[in-house]
Formats: C-alpha cells, structure tokens, sequence
C-alpha cells in the first residue's frame, strides 16, 4: 500500500475490515472493537498528511494506535470498573449482555480471553497480523526482550490451560 | 509442541475473521466521522482562537489605557477649583446646561483644551450677573446670545 497517492477514504475502506478483526481479538467485543476502531481512525485523520510525508505505513500507525488503545481502554477499566457508561460496549457490558463474535466461544477463545492484556496483544499481532519482533516492539512500545518474555508466557499459559481442557475432556 | 500451539493459533484467527466483517454502516460512519474532524482541524480553527484572543485584547486595552483612566481625574481636577474662582459657589443648583461651552472657554482657556467643553457642570461662569440679580433660575440664556458659540466659528 503505497501511501502517495492513497486518500483518507480508501485507506479506510481497505483497511477497515483487518483492523476491526485486530480490534476484536484484541478486546472481544464487537462494539467496543468498533468504538476503539472509529478513535483510531479519527487519530489517523489527524495525522494524515504527517503519515504520508513521512512515509510511514497508514495501517502500521493505525494498527499501533488501535493496539495501545485496546491496552488502554482495559487499564482503564481494571484500574475503575465503575467508570461512567460511555458506549454502547458499556451498557451491554454492565447489562450483562457481552456480545462477542461468531467464532468466540471455542476453548482457544476461552483461554485467549483470559490473558493479560500485553500477552494477548502479542499473541494476536504474532498470529494474526503475522508482525516480527521487532514490529511488535515498536508497535507496542517495549523492548524486544520484553516481546519475547510476553510471548513465551503467553504460550505457557494457553499450553497449561489447553492440556487442562483437554483433560477434562477426555474424563 | 510449540508449532503445533502456532499453527492451532494462526488457524484459529483465519476462521474467526471470517466472521467479522465490517458492515456497510460501519464504513460508512467511519469514513463520515473522520471528516468533521478533518474539516474543524486546522486554519478556521486557529483563526477563530486568534480571533477571540485579539477581541478580547482589544477590548482590555481599551478599557485599561492610561489615558482612558487617567482622563477623568485631569478632568476633574481644574475644574473644581473653577467655581471658586470665578464665582461665589452660591449658584450651583438652578443653572443646568444651557451656555457653558463658549463661556468656559473663556475662562479657563490656557488650561484646557477646547474638546472638554460638553462636560461643563460646575464651571457655568455664564449665569453670573443676570441670574444673580433676577433670581430666575433662566437668566443664563439672555446673557448668552450675544457671546454665543456661533461668531467664533464664522
């Protein structure tokens, strides 16, 4: 995607549907993903101009602002779960109606869900965006070192947590 | 054990973005959204703040020049004295306004210049002698006309 000649409109347009899948495996809601994609756009229209001229990738700087505000939004919401409602994510996730997408629901979901929110920003953008080390370094922030350390505890912990599901399985 | 785990991972995010797609609506909304953002941002913006900020300079200016404030204490200073000088302070309340500019330039012409004269409330030379003499509160405008303001502009 050559960023020179690219419109604001067509980034969006072919960009929207990878980046709401980034947004929803991250977060595992449909809306807030949607709410967390519509901020990151509105960040990236901002910097348009800056984006181009600096010949930077629009979808890499999307994807980094929509990564760091998923990781944001879920520090926010440990740090004050009673935090006013703001979104249609909020009201369904205080009513308790937490809608989640087709595929969720599967043991690998399951487990997925419950990892910290680093750990499963590096799962995702390791398996799903295909992103190196590096990449994910600079997308979130961190050391390589550290991507490293996410990334291994991570495994463990779906390792762990899949042989467990398994073995109840079996029984 | 660990390919396995990246493999299982890669496949299962394959098939779980198929069931995520963006809708129409939600393209549209950001596409849409993004555009009044883009729209405020920038020059309008700035020159609407610059604007309010040189209105608001100007008005404060205004209102605090040295000039402005210091205008009505000159003002009054020389004339208060004035009734004193040129005329017993009896007379002060019958005599509202009706000749004291040319009169008062005459009166005190070396100290002030010709603009203060619609401000003339407790010089009023003009009524001296008539208005003594009558004790009618209008004597003012018959002393007046022939020293009125007119001849000296011709």
């Amino acid at each position: 995607m050559s960023g020179d000649e690219l419109t604001f409109d067509e980034f969006v347009i072919a960009s929207a549907g990878r980046l709401l899948r980034t947004a929803v495996f991250l977060v595992y809601d449909r809306h807030l993903a949607e709410d967390l994609l519509q901020t990151t756009y509105e960040r990236v229209a901002r910097r348009w101009t800056r984006i181009l001229r600096g010949g930077h990738q629009p979808e890499a700087y999307a994807r980094k602002v929509l990564v760091n505000l998923a990781i944001d939004h879920h520090k926010r919401r440990k740090r004050r779960p009673d935090l006013p409602v703001g979104g249609t994510s909020d009201v369904e996730r205080l009513t308790g109606a937490r809608e989640t997408y087709a595929a969720a629901g599967t043991p690998l979901d399951d487990v997925l869900a419950t990892l910290p929110v680093k750990q499963r920003a590096v799962v995702v953008l390791r398996f799903w965006c295909d992103l190196s080390e590096h990449e994910i370094a600079e997308a979130l922030g961190i050391s390589r070192g550290t991507v490293k350390s996410h990334t291994s505890r991570a495994m463990a912990a779906l390792r762990r947590q899949l042989a467990e599901e398994g073995a109840a399985h079996e029984r | 054990m660990s390919d396995d785990l990246d493999a299982l991972l890669r496949d299962h995010y394959r098939r779980a973005a198929e069931g995520v797609q963006p809708d129409r609506e939600l393209i549209d909304r950001l596409r849409n959204t993004t555009r009044p953002a883009r729209a405020v941002a920038g020059w309008p913006r700035v020159l609407l703040a610059a604007a309010a900020v040189a209105a608001i300079a100007l008005l404060a200016w205004g209102l605090l020049r040295p000039d402005h404030a210091a205008e009505p204490s000159r003002r009054s200073v020389p004339i208060a004295p004035l009734p004193a000088t040129t005329e017993p302070p009896s007379h002060h309340l019958p005599t509202p306004t009706p000749t004291p500019t040319p009169t008062r330039t005459k009166a005190h012409p070396v100290s002030r210049p010709p603009r203060r004269g619609p401000r003339p409330t407790p010089a009023r030379p003009t009524p001296r002698p008539t208005l003594t003499v009558n004790g009618t509160p209008r004597p003012a405008p018959t002393a007046t006309p022939s020293s009125i303001p007119r001849p000296s502009r011709r």
